[in-house]
């Protein structure tokens, strides 16, 4: 039984990496960790990405369109992680680009470790490299999703619409009871005027750390910070995190960017994040800024 | 270090070489007690000192209750022995709820209690030295006792390993003594039954790497303010959808710790039994977390509540009162006990009902009925007191179900979502219709046809490593 089931599997195996080699098999990104995954693996994959400069950010500057910014810039940012993850991706591929630009914003965002032991681990990292069909971009439920979402959606209208709501109308209150959507924000609020001292003493000298690796072998370092809420941006936490930058990478010794007008990008889609038109209008403002620092 | 990282590969290889390396036979028992030690320390590393007090506590009441002739005196040590285990559990698990209950989050003894953090498994070991020295008590007091001679430091050797044994140690099953200690004996590689630890691995790694790693990211959406804007129907599938996250991460669990248990010649009881397909309540709480469920109801409903002796009333009220331990025992928070008491009214209600429509027939009507009440109106929506971290998290998303019936769908979440709980659908299906002849044929004949297909998807569809969610209770 157990020989028939392995013997099965490989089986299964060989006739899905024909599908994906000489299919129509398209690469998916099932939802935002995974986007991240999949970034990174077209990196390490891709040796004529190693010649590009590099972007290092978080959900900040992913907001920014890649196709909005300098071709020869790849964009490793990684929504929901820390800014030291996309170090950690170019040490494991032994890559020290020309530059790199560093996003300030969310620096203190704790390093996620289990994300390049994931991608980095030895099985993981060379039974992708050579066996593209097991990269995570070729998974089949990815795959099957699209076909699924395609020929369920009308249904799913039709038992929302005709069903579900219905039945559920039966039960709400009039008025219809609320929540305190604001409660969030002001916890954010909250949270982003305390200050902990031993996460960024912690942050910056992991960071100054990672960095040492780069900038031995040649790497020019850009920081910059993206537009926020002016709220955000004029808190507590973010002066500190500022001021933490100019104490452990100096200008003059380190190069930064000039700090943005936040009052020219007001429109934001949940008071942290540019929305679209704004993202574009930044990204205009941050394109020249790469091209001059690079002597473009 | 987690059963799926690639660190556990090399472990479980060098342990299993050891274990079964003609030279070092004789010490099978202190090989796997060394292993389990090295295994909690990289889980956790400041609590190893916890386990091994409260094993080493155990080892030495468990020892006096065997080794005392006097009854009263061995109600007194079973009494003082299972009072420190309690005390044990409520300072390390329950003191920062109590802490939290009564004072504020500025005082010096919140902060003691926030930094010091919950020692992995504790609910688990715990629950297994009670186990153990109610179950020698007993055992002593029963009239066909036969004393089994071994000296000290055998009885040391067996009790640590049936606490520490590292398959159940971090999220059970529960162990029961009198089940376990029978098992512990010299093993032979010739005697490992392959087949069943394969199945039980397969299924296992299966459903936590295929099935609940992927859900986590979906589910993810179950927070403010990500869900504000959806609507009523997502949120119903996405709660769906942590239930079955739920049952995969811990069923998957169970199972490879049956399959690595199985690899060590041990035999562990089974913890799940196809819940979903239970008609009821009391069914389900027979088929989901069995091990928990048969300790609560022997040690709390039977021998600690009095269980049914003391007449009908009394009986429906130790039901609900071992139902509100229950939630707590899955987290030190109030949210729980709200959780525990929900479920225990409803098999207080269960019970009045079933007793009032013995005689009504209808049977297959009544259990039809009995599994949508149980799931739709008991068991899915109390799983937002699982999932959010504060009571008014609960109470946000039910406001947000009930009233966003306006807002559009999101195909592409209940897609993903539906696509990933299906296995657990499949599975449960495959149960129900066992006795058909299709099913029977695969499951006798070409089960091949089951496991294949999950090794596939291991290789290609299983998501990141990442830790279980029973490990938090």
């Amino acid at each position: 039984m157990i020989k028939r089931s392995v013997l099965f599997a490989i089986a299964l195996l060989l006739l899905y990496a024909a599908y994906v080699s000489y299919g129509n098999a398209v690469p998916v990104s099932q939802h935002q960790w995974q986007d991240n995954t999949i970034r990174t693996q077209n990196y390490s994959y891709t040796d004529s990405l190693h010649k590009k400069d590099v972007i290092i950010g978080t959900s900040l500057t992913a907001m920014m369109e890649p196709n909005t910014l300098p071709g020869d810039v790849y964009m490793l940012v990684y929504p929901g992680m820390s800014v030291v993850n996309g170090i950690i991706t170019l040490k494991e591929n032994n890559i020290a680009p020309k530059y790199i630009f560093i996003e300030e914003n969310a620096v203190l965002k704790p390093v996620n470790t289990d994300f390049n032991d994931y991608i980095f681990g030895d099985i993981h990292f060379y039974s992708k490299k050579y066996f593209p069909f097991l990269r995570d971009c070729y998974q089949p439920v990815g795959q099957a999703a699209g076909f699924v979402e395609r020929h369920s959606a009308a249904r799913v209208q039709f038992f929302s619409d005709w069903i579900f709501n219905p039945v559920l109308r039966v039960f709400q209150s009039n008025p219809k009871a609320t929540i305190d959507k604001e409660a969030h924000y002001r916890e954010l609020k909250r949270r982003r005027n305390m200050v902990d001292t031993a996460a960024l003493i912690s942050s910056f000298t992991q960071l100054k750390n990672e960095l040492k690796w780069l900038e031995d072998r040649g790497t020019r370092i850009y920081f910059y910070a993206t537009p926020t809420h002016p709220d955000v941006f004029k808190c507590k936490q973010s002066k500190a995190v500022m001021d933490a930058f100019k104490k452990y990478f100096p200008p003059g010794k380190y190069n930064y960017f000039e700090i943005p007008d936040v009052s020219q990008y007001t429109q934001l889609h949940d008071q942290l994040h540019l929305d679209k038109p704004s993202a574009i209008r930044y990204a205009r403002v941050f394109s020249k800024e790469l091209n001059s620092a690079r002597g473009h | 270090m987690l059963f799926t990282d690639a660190k556990f590969v090399y472990f479980l290889l060098v342990v299993f070489a050891l274990f079964y390396i003609k030279p070092l036979k004789k010490y099978q028992t202190q090989i796997l007690i060394a292993a389990s030690l090295l295994f909690y320390y990289f889980n956790s590393t400041t609590f190893l000192i916890l386990l091994l007090f409260s094993a080493s506590m155990n080892v030495l009441f468990s020892w006096l209750i065997t080794n005392s002739n006097s009854f009263k005196t061995r109600k007194t040590f079973v009494t003082i022995g299972i009072t420190l285990n309690v005390l044990v559990l409520v300072f390390f698990k329950y003191g920062l709820m109590l802490v939290s209950t009564f004072t504020n989050e500025t005082s010096e003894v919140y902060n003691f209690f926030m930094i010091m953090g919950l020692p992995i498994g504790i609910s688990f070991y715990t629950f297994e030295g009670i186990s153990l020295l109610f179950d020698t008590y007993k055992a002593r007091n029963s009239p066909g006792y036969k004393p089994v001679k071994q000296n000290f430091f055998t009885h040391v050797k067996n009790v640590f390993l049936f606490i520490s044994f590292f398959p159940h140690l971090i999220a059970g099953p529960i162990l029961r003594a009198n089940h376990f200690f029978p098992q512990i004996e010299t093993k032979h590689i010739k005697n490992i039954n392959w087949q069943y630890c394969f199945r039980k691995l397969v299924l296992g790694f299966f459903l936590k790497l295929v099935v609940a790693n992927n859900l986590q990211y979906f589910t993810a959406w179950l927070q403010s303010p990500a869900m504000d804007n959806l609507s009523s129907l997502t949120l119903f599938v996405l709660i769906l959808g942590f239930t079955f996250q739920l049952f995969a991460d811990f069923a998957g669990y169970s199972y490879i710790a049956l399959g690595l248990a199985g690899l060590f010649g041990y035999q562990l009881e089974e913890n799940f039994d196809y819940p979903f397909v239970s008609s009821s309540l009391s069914e389900l709480w027979r088929r989901w977390h069995i091990t928990l469920s048969s300790f609560l109801r022997y040690y709390v409903y039977t021998n600690l509540l009095g269980g049914g002796r003391r007449g009908k009333v009394v009986s429906l009220i130790n039901i609900f009162l071992t139902m509100v331990l229950a939630g707590l025992w899955h987290g030190s928070k109030w949210s729980f006990a709200i959780w525990g008491s929900i479920h225990g009214s409803a098999l207080v209600i269960e019970h009045l009902i079933k007793k009032g429509t013995k005689s009504w027939g209808f049977t297959k009507v009544r259990n039809v009925l009995g599994w949508v009440i149980s799931y739709f109106f008991v068991i899915v929506p109390c799983m937002a007191l699982f999932r959010f971290p504060t009571l008014q998290g609960a109470i946000d998303y039910a406001i947000l179900f009930l009233n966003n019936t306006d807002y559009k769908d999101d195909y592409r979440l209940i897609t993903y979502l539906c696509l990933y709980s299906s296995p657990i659908v499949l599975m449960h299906l495959l149960y129900k219709y066992k006795n058909t002849r299709p099913v029977h044929y695969v499951f006798n004949k070409a089960d091949y046809l089951v496991y294949g297909p999950m090794l596939f998807f291991i290789v290609v569809n299983g998501a990141q490593s990442s830790p279980f969610i029973y490990f938090n209770f």
